[in-house]
């Protein structure tokens, strides 16, 4: 009786996977539908570089969800607007030029101050979009945004999408008008089918898309990186720039900014590192940590196209590389805070000759990636899926 | 199954390393200026990351017994939990042991620049021009410094040079520490203990006001501190039988 059982239990599974083949077959033989089949998007991890990824498990890379990403990232209807002037996209504030920062010299956000879309002006000022995809110590100057963040609306660079559509001091939106805006466009759900396999548009599916066009902005075709695979020589006065870079008793970049062996030229940590001596800032490392040795302390920025990612620091208290290596050479305060690698606070900085500043400067000079600021593939696409111009 | 649960039956047996760090017999309070080390300096230890290798185990009848998983390279870091225990996939034979080694730092061999390209081992990384390959240690705190002054330190250790940089030295060395134990079927928890203090106390008295904050650059300095650092660890052992 069991095997006779047995037997029509298995009769009955073979009828209806054959049942489901045969509706599957006259499903596809009958629609025009197109079957949801990304491609895989294969980041190629430059020499030297980290192998590890910040990809979320939910959110792979795809072709299509890279070309959709590009299309909003650069589409100033994400605001929810279609008035000109109450456009705002990505792209409006972080321009490949400038590092996808927004620069000293952009003549809407003058000296490099941002503001949103109704003139509130943004907290801090902007740190450069550069191989985020190996970052895994958390987004903005805080580091907020991160899987240890409590709200877990705040954890991924994708949450950060759907912050700035809402944020005051960005697109002061709503994701309701933003994503109905985005679904009216034609061009946009065919996109997003392709992308996610369905043709209505979510802002997490934006956000999915904006985050994968993000992860393949990677620089790593410096000067810099070409002496390090050996293509290129630096030049006397850049290696005595590196010299000091890269040594403790020189200018001791290298512990918090990375070099030969960290190509990222940033640690993703951080640091105080000896701007203040009274700490009052509701943004720092302390809000999110409770640690009072993080007080006045912020992400360290990549060194990689610094030269273009001016005015400098969280608050944008320098305007040029020169006024950083001042400040790192003389003008360090002292507190209780500052980071122990800071070691020369007491002497006011590292104490640097200006025929060593000059040195550093032009060593810094060698991560500038003119291959990264011209690659067409980060650039804003020649016009938007309707056939619109990209409006930055 | 029954057969194979006995506890007669279970030849090897899986050991975890559990990282622990002291001052003066009590666990380390980071960030708090209240440690004073021999010579009379007043410290705090903020930050402190290190790797240990070649852990080897030497059985009473000789045998030595070395923990390969993951390149026989640990990274430990006060910040990150998760490194504070390891549990590598070796087994070790269940016997009787009489002492435990490992390699502070990571020997010539190994110790080259691209040895780790991700992050938290990357940011241990020693700079090629003196050497390459990656610090051994970052101990980063302050001390309290002739009038009254806090100062950082930075008690940094990897590959050493001379003023020249033209000859380098391995500053790594090798901890070999008694045992007295047989491994159980339960447990096998090796409670590897840094005595921070001892880093400043024998052969070399350490005095931050005469030797100075940075040492990276100091391989006279940094060779005491190497010489010092055989005498800054202690290893207690945990096992259970079933009854």
């Amino acid at each position: 009786m069991r095997i006779t059982g047995l037997v029509n239990q298995i009769s009955e599974k073979v009828k209806w996977t054959i049942s489901l083949v045969m509706i599957m077959l006259l499903s596809s033989c009958t629609h025009d539908e197109p079957i949801y089949n990304p491609t895989p998007y294969q980041i190629t991890v430059p020499k030297f570089f980290p192998t590890r990824m910040n990809i979320p498990a939910d959110n792979p890379m795809t072709v299509e969800g890279v070309e959709l990403g590009r299309y909003l990232f650069y589409d100033g209807r994400m605001s929810g607007n279609t008035e000109p002037e109450k456009m705002m996209s990505c792209g409006t504030c972080h321009l490949q030029s400038k590092s996808f920062e927004c620069g000293i010299d952009h003549p809407r956000f003058i000296g490099g101050k941002t503001f949103g879309i109704t003139g509130i002006l943004t907290p801090h000022y902007m740190l450069p979009m550069i191989n985020l995809v190996w970052n895994e110590s958390g987004y903005l100057w805080s580091g907020s945004i991160s899987e240890s963040n409590p709200n877990p609306s705040q954890r991924s660079m994708e949450d950060i999408v759907g912050m700035a559509v809402t944020a005051p001091h960005e697109f002061s939106g709503d994701t309701n008008k933003t994503k109905a805006l985005i679904q009216s466009i034609p061009g946009y759900p065919e996109l997003f089918e392709k992308a996610f396999g369905s043709r209505t548009v979510t802002m997490r599916n934006i956000s999915k898309a904006i985050a994968q066009f993000t992860r393949t902005l990677i620089s790593s075709d410096s000067k810099f990186d070409k002496y390090m695979r050996g293509e290129q020589q630096l030049s006397t006065q850049e290696l005595s720039g590196y010299v000091l870079f890269m040594t403790e008793d020189g200018a001791d970049c290298f512990h918090c900014h990375g070099g030969s062996g960290n190509p990222l030229f940033t640690t993703n940590l951080f640091y105080n590192n000896g701007k203040d001596s009274v700490f009052n800032d509701s943004r720092d490392r302390f809000s999110v940590t409770g640690d009072p040795s993080d007080h006045g302390a912020y992400k360290v920025t990549t060194l990689r196209n610094i030269e273009l990612t001016g005015p400098y620091m969280h608050d944008g208290r320098f305007k040029t590389l020169e006024e950083v290596i001042d400040f790192y050479s003389q003008g360090i305060i002292w507190s209780p805070y500052i980071h122990p690698l800071m070691h020369h606070a007491n002497d006011g900085g590292i104490q640097l000759t200006p025929g060593e500043k000059a040195d550093l400067i032009v060593f810094i000079k060698t991560l500038r990636d003119d291959t990264f600021l011209a690659n067409p593939a980060y650039s804003p696409p020649a016009q938007l899926p309707d056939g619109a111009k990209p409006i930055q | 199954m029954i057969t194979s649960c006995g506890k007669d039956d279970v030849k090897s047996v899986a050991p975890t390393f559990v990282f622990n760090h002291t001052v003066n017999g009590s666990e380390l309070e980071k960030g708090v200026m209240k440690y004073t080390n021999l010579a009379g300096n007043l410290y705090e230890v903020d930050e402190l990351q290190y790797f240990i290798s070649e852990i080897t185990l030497t059985a009473a009848d000789g045998q030595r017994i070395e923990i390969k998983s993951d390149s026989a390279i640990h990274y430990i870091d006060l910040d990150i939990p998760s490194t504070l225990s390891w549990s590598p996939k070796d087994l070790i034979p269940k016997g009787d042991y009489t002492s435990i080694s490992f390699v502070f730092g990571i020997n010539e061999t190994k110790n080259k620049t691209g040895l780790f390209v991700n992050p938290p081992e990357r940011d241990m990384f020693w700079p090629d021009i003196m050497g390459g390959g990656y610090h051994y240690m970052k101990m980063n705190g302050k001390w309290k410094a002739e009038g009254d002054i806090i100062t950082p330190f930075n008690f940094h250790l990897g590959i050493g040079m001379n003023m020249a940089g033209t000859v380098f030295y391995q500053n790594c060395f090798t901890v070999t520490l008694p045992l007295n134990i047989h491994t159980a079927s339960l447990g096998n928890v090796f409670t590897v203990t840094m005595n921070i203090e001892k880093w400043f106390e024998a052969p070399n008295l350490w005095d931050w006001n005469v030797i100075g904050g940075q040492i990276m650059m100091n391989q006279p300095a940094m060779h005491m501190a190497a010489e010092n650092g055989v005498n800054a660890f202690h290893v207690i052992f945990q096992g259970t039988d079933p009854e």
